[in-house]
């Protein structure tokens, strides 16, 4: 058994795949009610006229719920492991507290990157479909629309992991799953609102993002990583 | 006889208050060693410290030939239950067991040892629904499933009802006559009596007195158990008076 396997063992997975499919019902939903607001409502709904600005808009509020959910989860794999009472029987096991720590890193990518994604693309999808059958968007998404929705999708994804790292972090410090949530709520106060106004530079602009919050979240994994190598029980 | 631990000078301090103090003793190969000691004398420190879950501030500590504060291979050779066991809830025994040989890199016959442990038809129930006993002997189960040369244990007959206290006390002794050494660690003077091989007292910081179970219950008597205690609460020479009654 991969030491990948039995973390994943460890976490209720059905509770997370519960939690993404909640965020991506609501923002399915809102942006139903966009696509709506953009073919029937008046002009100052002209915004949710163009795919561009849609995408924007639905993008930057996935990455905030998953962001959240990001934060959670890490609170929960990492802050709740070292902090609670698992963390005597942890760290017995003939492992490197790095490695161990890894494999958790990676369990918070691979559900916030994935169900971040799946969740953005989905919702666009359905988006696209329900405005051919109802024939409402005047506008059709440009070349590259495809491309850049599924790029700066997977980019969400990973910023909403970083989001997660630098919360979790945050937590462990204070020694709080709160601390971390907490932590994410803050952040997830100002980065969609960038996020929202990429508009047809969303790809460098994720990206530029990315790379921003990526070196913030090294950082805090360097920190975390430090601090789980010296923890004393 | 081959040391199996080998603590020697430790020191240990939170803040300014030093809970081990110069400690030394040693467990061989094959025995029960009780470690005794008032509540807050430090006996789970020093677990934790062969442990390596914490640093020591001085002296050193030799498990199985390994210093203990180098690498965390060594741990593959220790069995270990810390305070009350904790589980992931929603998982059954069976599957924590499982997981656990998987960290230990080692196999073993599950089923074999949740009977061992008198828990034999449990394996598939969540560890949710078990009462405090059954997770009591789910942590035996689990520090002993990957065969360890060392085996540590917290007080770990808290929790159980008499005729499991009986059980495990004799799952004890047989795991100590197939040569594991057990490190069992208890304030209650009774519960390690009946178990270990040598008792250490652990008073002070220190190991204040050290002596094998049969000969100084055979000395003492009735008046054993309140020897021990006299030495527990530091009180030697009451002690020392108590012997010479006793004889």
């Amino acid at each position: 058994m991969s030491l990948y396997k039995i973390e994943m063992n460890k976490i209720q997975l059905s509770a997370y795949l519960w939690a993404a499919a909640g965020i991506f019902a609501c923002v399915l939903g809102i942006g139903l009610l966009f696509l709506f607001l953009g073919a029937y409502g008046g002009e100052e709904d002209a915004l949710f006229t163009s795919w561009n600005r849609l995408y924007a808009l639905l993008t930057a509020i996935t990455f905030a719920c998953f962001s959240i959910f990001s934060a959670v989860a890490a609170a929960r794999v990492i802050v709740d492991e070292y902090c609670g009472k698992n963390a005597v029987i942890l760290l017995t096991y003939p492992l490197e507290r790095k490695k161990i720590l890894n494999t958790k890193c990676l369990i918070v990518l691979c559900l916030t990157a994935v169900s971040g994604y799946a969740s953005n693309v989905a919702v666009m999808g359905i988006l696209y479909i329900t405005a051919g059958i109802f024939g409402i968007m005047p506008e059709q998404p440009g070349k590259y629309f495809l491309i850049s929705l599924l790029l700066s999708s997977a980019l969400a994804g990973i910023l909403a992991f970083e989001m997660g790292i630098i919360s979790g972090a945050a937590g462990w410090k204070r020694r709080s799953t709160i601390t971390a949530v907490v932590c994410s709520v803050i952040l997830m106060c100002f980065v969609p609102n960038l996020i929202a106004g990429l508009g047809k530079h969303m790809v460098w602009g994720m990206l530029l993002l990315v790379m921003v919050f990526g070196l913030a979240a090294e950082i805090m994994y360097q920190m975390l990583a430090k601090g789980i190598e010296r923890m004393e029980i | 006889m081959e040391k199996v631990v080998e603590v020697r000078s430790v020191c240990k301090s939170y803040g300014s208050s030093q809970v081990i103090n110069n400690c030394s003793f040693e467990i061989r190969s094959g025995e029960i060693y009780g470690l005794l000691g008032v509540n807050g004398a430090g006996k789970t420190t020093l677990m934790k410290m062969i442990l390596g879950l914490q640093r020591l501030d001085g002296g050193s500590i030799y498990v199985l030939g390994k210093e203990a504060d180098g690498g965390r291979k060594y741990l593959s050779d220790i069995g270990s239950m810390i305070e009350m066991p904790v589980f992931y809830e929603h998982l059954n025994a069976e599957e924590l067991l499982s997981m656990h040989l998987a960290l230990m890199e080692k196999k073993a016959d599950i089923p074999e040892v949740l009977a061992l442990v008198g828990l034999g038809g449990a394996g598939k129930k969540p560890v949710s629904q078990y009462s405090l006993g059954m997770k009591q002997r789910l942590g035996i189960a689990r520090a002993i499933i990957h065969r360890p040369r060392l085996l540590i244990l917290d007080e770990p007959l808290n929790g159980l009802d008499p005729i499991a206290i009986t059980e495990m006390r004799e799952l004890m002794r047989k795991l100590s006559a197939a040569g594991i050494s057990i490190l069992l660690s208890s304030h209650i003077v009774g519960e390690i009596r009946h178990t270990a091989d040598r008792i250490g007292i652990l008073s002070g910081g220190y190991i204040r007195q050290e002596f094998a179970v049969e000969e100084t219950a055979a000395q003492y008597g009735e008046g054993f158990e309140d020897y021990v205690v006299c030495v527990m609460a530091g009180n030697d020479s009451e002690g020392a008076a108590l012997k010479r009654g006793g004889m």
